[in-house]
């Protein structure tokens, strides 16, 4: 009877432990969120407990040992994917998934209806993902999705004035040099670089080659967003990379517009990023609404950029060429920041949006901010 | 579903445990009252009300059903009031919302009013009913007491997803229940063995089915088709099963004793042996409640026929006003009428194994009706089955399938039959002392794997979502 008892009491306690690790504040138990703040609304909103479930999961005491469990146990299973991604050799690829083909006629038609406004030259770069270029390193019988067809399904339903630009071709033949991180969906600077260096003659620019950039690699291993949730011992680890351009002094500045303040910083790059857990924010920070790249590039000439989490590593380069580079997140666009965009007051308008943002159904849902009053201020 | 949850599982029953086993016994009724309706309250304010409300009432009829001054005939009209309430509560939740689309579309109103079912009100609402059936017809009494009627009503262990259990058998538990470590303990081990079927057996089989639904029935080969269906089965069975051990285990450990709910269905020799197996408690219920009275034996034939079938059509309005419950209702019906008229001798004559592959079959096509909730889904879905949607019959994405799902396959395979079960079963006999070191060191295993699965991927849901 003493023995069950025990064995009870360590049950209870095992149960109650992790509510000791709930009390800590997020930054002294390494926790990424905040516990989310109680409200009588919050109360059988299906979402905010989904919130607080997500919250103290990441609180619970030895929360990345228990990820790394899961995995490992996945694996022992047969399994080739944890979380919706697949663990191929040394890397992590996210799952990809396409939208249906009544979205290739959306999509086009979205871009079509806002290039009909504005008489401003116009370019689509439309970047396949990580398991289109990697195809080769899925695991065995993983299905392939053809993004190609999906892309070339888009680029021929676009409107002739609009530019297509080409991602694929360029990723395909330099995917041997590492193009995508290990453990993240994003492009590598190398595979920014790549796009840049095949298409920036089509915007009507002399490309810079590979030897015009110092390379400065980051003083600490980056473990990406899939590694977060796939926490999978046999990856090889990331280095983020800066590509610094030696063949001109570049002075860069860049301003972020956030929904509430504009800060400003005095480098193309966040180095403070460089020695966390997040080095991709290096290249322009963390995610806004609204990011302004200004250089002192004589030619004067404007780039509006609808863009997403790739458009960082690909400032790097485009930022060689233009005075001034606007950057909108299209999904978290706001009317503060819509009403201070003139679309007509650019010199070339860039769409350069990988297959799995175009995912997002609402996507295209906030350029009509940027056209219903014609964009002007 | 609350067992599944961060929330649940590392905040509030930990603390409730310490609570319910600190405070004298009298009081520990109140206390898991209180625990109830605050897990009520949590995840569904909205039912927290109706709870309330229809416990209430239902507790002042039952108080009306057993007063002594009350003449049969009154008492009659009492009872069949209170059974509709009950039921009553329970058809507006599941066809409010189309009548309401209905007046909408008829008088051209635009409304945004959605009435949405709650969680666990199908359970309660069988709660309340076999509480007034029983005190009507005198198989229990009353209770007296508010609090140790509501302990039955809300208690949060079986709300959600039973097992359903008659007041007459739970009654005299709620005042005389003995809470020991020993008990308590089982429970422990069957909570943790349901956590893990839930967890590391179905929702790692539910995401092939899951996978499969996203891409749509249309262009899948035959044969993904068919390993869909298998992945949806187990994952039934694994999850539902799963909560109901759980349900069961936080039973024990305070002090209650749930009848078992689930006896290995999966290696059933017929369909009528498979309801008898399978959710066990819930099948019992509305045959006990729901017989037509007078002698309906095997000899009546006609009688016993439209004795089940009523308890068909009243389980799928239950399960909800859906067509894919009404089919699956039909079909079963159909099976075991057949199982227990014409092909009574034949299926005796058949060799076990024989029967058991043909009763896994006819149960995977029940589950397929059961999963498609729309006509077109269905007709999408068997065609695919069939191989008549101009796909080939395999391909590489149901290679992946195989070699990704073989293993979660054949373990599902020997946790649904008695594989684990007689193997445990002969070590506790033959080597008591290492069982007695060997069973918590697995437990605790099994616990640590499942936490790790819980919290990669919190806040996993019931699978069959009652009404929804």
């Amino acid at each position: 009877m003493k023995a069950y008892k025990i064995l009870l009491l360590l049950f209870i306690c095992i149960l109650a432990i992790p509510i000791i690790f709930f009390l800590i504040p997020a930054d002294m138990n390494g926790a990424k969120e905040p516990m989310p703040t109680p409200t009588v609304n919050a109360l059988g909103n299906r979402e905010y407990q989904k919130t607080v479930d997500d919250a103290l999961a990441d609180r619970i005491v030895g929360h990345n040992t228990f990820v790394q469990l899961k995995t490992w146990l996945n694996l022992a299973m047969g399994q080739k994917e944890s979380n919706g991604i697949y663990i191929a050799d040394n890397m992590l690829i996210q799952k990809p998934s396409l939208p249906g083909p009544e979205a290739v006629e959306e999509i086009a038609g979205n871009i079509n209806a806002f290039a009909q406004t504005t008489s401003v030259p116009k370019y689509v770069l439309i970047i396949p993902s990580s398991a289109e270029i990697n195809q080769a390193s899925l695991p065995t019988y993983a299905p392939k999705l053809n993004e190609l067809d999906f892309i070339n399904g888009i680029y021929a339903r676009l409107l002739p004035d609009i530019i297509r630009l080409d991602a694929a071709t360029p990723l395909s033949s330099s995917k041997d040099a590492q193009v995508f991180y290990h453990t993240d969906s994003q492009l590598t600077s190398f595979g920014a670089f790549s796009i840049y260096n095949y298409n920036i003659k089509s915007m009507g620019f002399v490309p810079a080659s590979y030897s015009d950039f110092n390379i400065e690699y980051a003083p600490i291993d980056y473990y990406g967003k899939l590694y977060q949730q796939t926490p999978y011992a046999g990856v090889k680890a990331d280095r983020v990379d800066l590509y610094h351009y030696n063949a001109a002094k570049i002075n860069t500045t860049v301003q972020k517009y956030d929904g509430k303040k504009v800060t400003t910083n005095n480098d193309l790059y966040y180095k403070e990023y460089l020695n966390t857990d997040e080095g991709v924010y290096v290249f322009l920070g963390e995610p806004a609404p609204f990011t302004s790249i200004k250089t002192n590039v004589e030619n004067g000439k404007r780039l509006l950029v609808f863009g997403d989490e790739n458009i960082g590593t690909l400032s790097q380069f485009f930022s060689i060429h233009y005075a001034q580079i606007d950057i909108v997140d299209l999904p978290s666009l706001t009317p503060n920041a819509a009403r201070a965009i003139d679309i007509n007051n650019y010199d070339e308008i860039l769409f350069a949006i990988s297959t799995n943002a175009l995912n997002d159904e609402n996507m295209f849902e906030n350029l009509s901010m940027l056209t219903d009053k014609g964009g002007n201020t | 579903m609350p067992f599944i949850r961060t929330s649940f599982l590392f905040l509030f029953f930990p603390l409730f445990l310490i609570l319910y086993y600190i405070v004298p016994i009298r009081f520990k009724n109140l206390v898991l009252v209180i625990g109830s309706l605050l897990i009520s309250l949590w995840f569904d304010p909205a039912f927290f009300l109706i709870q309330l409300n229809l416990s209430i009432v239902t507790y002042i009829f039952g108080y009306l059903l057993s007063s002594k001054g009350t003449i049969q005939r009154i008492r009659k009209i009492i009872f069949i009031s209170s059974v509709v309430i009950s039921a009553g509560t329970l058809l507006y939740f599941y066809i409010g919302q189309h009548i309401l689309t209905l007046l909408e579309t008829a008088f051209s109103v635009s409304n945004t009013t959605q009435i949405l079912t709650p969680l666990g009100i199908a359970y309660y609402v069988l709660s309340c009913v076999s509480y007034l059936i029983d005190v009507y017809y005198g198989r229990a009494q009353r209770q007296e007491s508010l609090i140790d009627y509501l302990a039955y009503i809300v208690m949060f262990p079986k709300l959600y997803a039973g097992p359903v259990i008659a007041y007459a058998n739970m009654s005299g538990q709620l005042q005389n229940r003995k809470i020991s470590p020993k008990n308590a303990f089982a429970g422990v081990c069957v909570f943790i063995r349901g956590f893990a079927k839930k967890l590391l057996l179905a929702d790692t089989v539910y995401s092939l089915y899951a996978d499969v639904l996203s891409q749509g029935f249309d262009n899948i080969p035959m044969a993904t088709a068919w390993l869909a269906a298998l992945s949806f089965l187990l994952a039934l069975y694994f999850d539902f099963s799963g909560y109901s051990d759980m349900a069961i285990g936080i039973g024990k450990m305070l002090g209650f004793s749930f009848p078992v709910n689930f006896r290995k269905p999966l290696i059933s020799k017929s369909v009528t042996e498979f309801f008898t197996r399978w959710n066990i408690s819930f099948f019992h219920w509305f045959r006990t409640y729901l017989h037509i009275p007078g002698n309906i034996g095997r000899s009546n034939k006609m009688l016993w026929i439209v004795n089940i079938s009523l308890i068909a059509v009243a389980i799928a309005i239950w399960h909800g006003i859906k067509l894919n419950f009404f089919l699956a209702a039909l079909y079963f019906t159909i099976i075991i009428i057949l199982e227990q008229t014409v092909l009574l001798h034949t299926r005796k004559k058949c060799p076990h194994f024989i029967r058991t592959i043909i009763t896994f079959i006819l149960i995977l096509i029940g589950s397929i009706l059961i999963s498609q909730t729309t006509p077109l889904s269905l007709g999408t879905y068997a065609l695919a089955l069939l191989g008549l949607n101009g796909q080939p019959c395999y391909n590489n994405t149901t290679l992946y399938y195989l070699s990704a799902y073989i293993i979660p396959f054949i373990i599902c395979y020997l946790c649904m039959g008695n594989f684990f079960y007689k193997r445990i079963h002969r070590i506790k006999k033959s080597h008591p002392k290492l069982y007695t070191y060997a069973h918590p060191i697995c437990l605790s295993v099994l616990f640590i794997m499942s936490v790790a699965f819980l919290v990669a991927s919190p806040a996993h849901d019931f699978l069959c979502i009652v009404g929804s």
